[in-house]
């Protein structure tokens, strides 16, 4: 079972959509989350860096066949579906009205 | 520690996460070509345990290729790849392809090594094609259900 444990940077309401959509999958093209979630390219683009640069989401580009144009698959890293998992098992205990959830402060 | 506030705000997001999985659910659409392709692809490895010696080892080849391009094109076409079961019943059901394969192969084998005629053939690859086709598009929809998450 999933130890759980708050993450401040997964919170954010786009990327905790972003994360819980990848955890489903192995792997997303970018404009299928956009449409999913629909959400503006700038904004996914802007949480996919932070997504990545933080290790939780890996990106690949991918040429596509008909315009040469490079497609951009997203995927949780392992670290990265760990700490989803943590992170969606402390909002389960929150929701539930747990008062001890590890890692949220205030 | 956490206050009524972070019980309700957690609460609201994990609710949305249900819709968005709804949504991802209703993009998984399975093309009509898939399941016929899918069907040729493991009649082939049924079929290829009827070569003599080794010979089955490059159709068995081949063919795990020809899937493995499959499943990319459906990914690409898509923009989404699933690699695995999100349930029981998508477990149970590519259990059963997967038993089912594995059974016919070995009777295919079977025949050759008996020298039974091999329009005898016919059968296990008739039954491979079958469930191909019939338990591919069941696992489909069981998939789109479970991604949904009304399992």
């Amino acid at each position: 079972m999933t130890e759980p444990r708050f993450n401040a940077l997964i919170h954010s309401p786009v990327r905790l959509r972003i994360c819980s959509l990848l955890r489903h999958a192995s792997e997303l093209e970018f404009a299928t989350i956009r449409d999913t979630l629909t959400l503006t390219d700038a904004h996914l683009s802007k949480n996919f860096k932070l997504l990545s640069d933080t290790g939780i989401v890996q990106l690949r580009k991918d040429p596509s066949g008909s315009s040469g144009r490079k497609r951009t698959w997203a995927a949780l890293t392992k670290e990265g579906r760990i700490a989803v998992e943590a992170h969606l098992a402390a909002l389960t205990q929150l929701a539930a009205g747990d008062v001890a959830v590890p890692g949220l402060e205030g | 520690m956490a206050s009524n506030n972070d019980s309700a705000a957690a609460r609201d997001a994990l609710s949305g996460l249900g819709d968005d999985r709804a949504r991802l659910a209703n993009r998984v659409i399975t093309p009509w070509w898939y399941h016929p392709i899918y069907a040729v692809i493991l009649v082939v490895l049924v079929c290829s345990q009827a070569l003599p010696g080794v010979w089955s080892l490059p159709v068995i080849l081949g063919a795990v290729v020809a899937l493995t391009v499959l499943r990319t094109t459906y990914d690409r076409k898509y923009g989404i790849s699933i690699d695995k079961p999100q349930g029981a019943l998508t477990r149970t059901l590519l259990a059963a392809v997967i038993v089912i394969l594995v059974a016919s192969m070995i009777a295919v084998r079977v025949m050759q090594q008996t020298a039974t005629s091999l329009w005898w053939i016919l059968v296990p690859s008739a039954v491979t094609a079958a469930a191909a086709v019939a338990l591919g598009r069941c696992y489909d929809a069981a998939l789109r259900r479970e991604l949904a998450g009304r399992t």
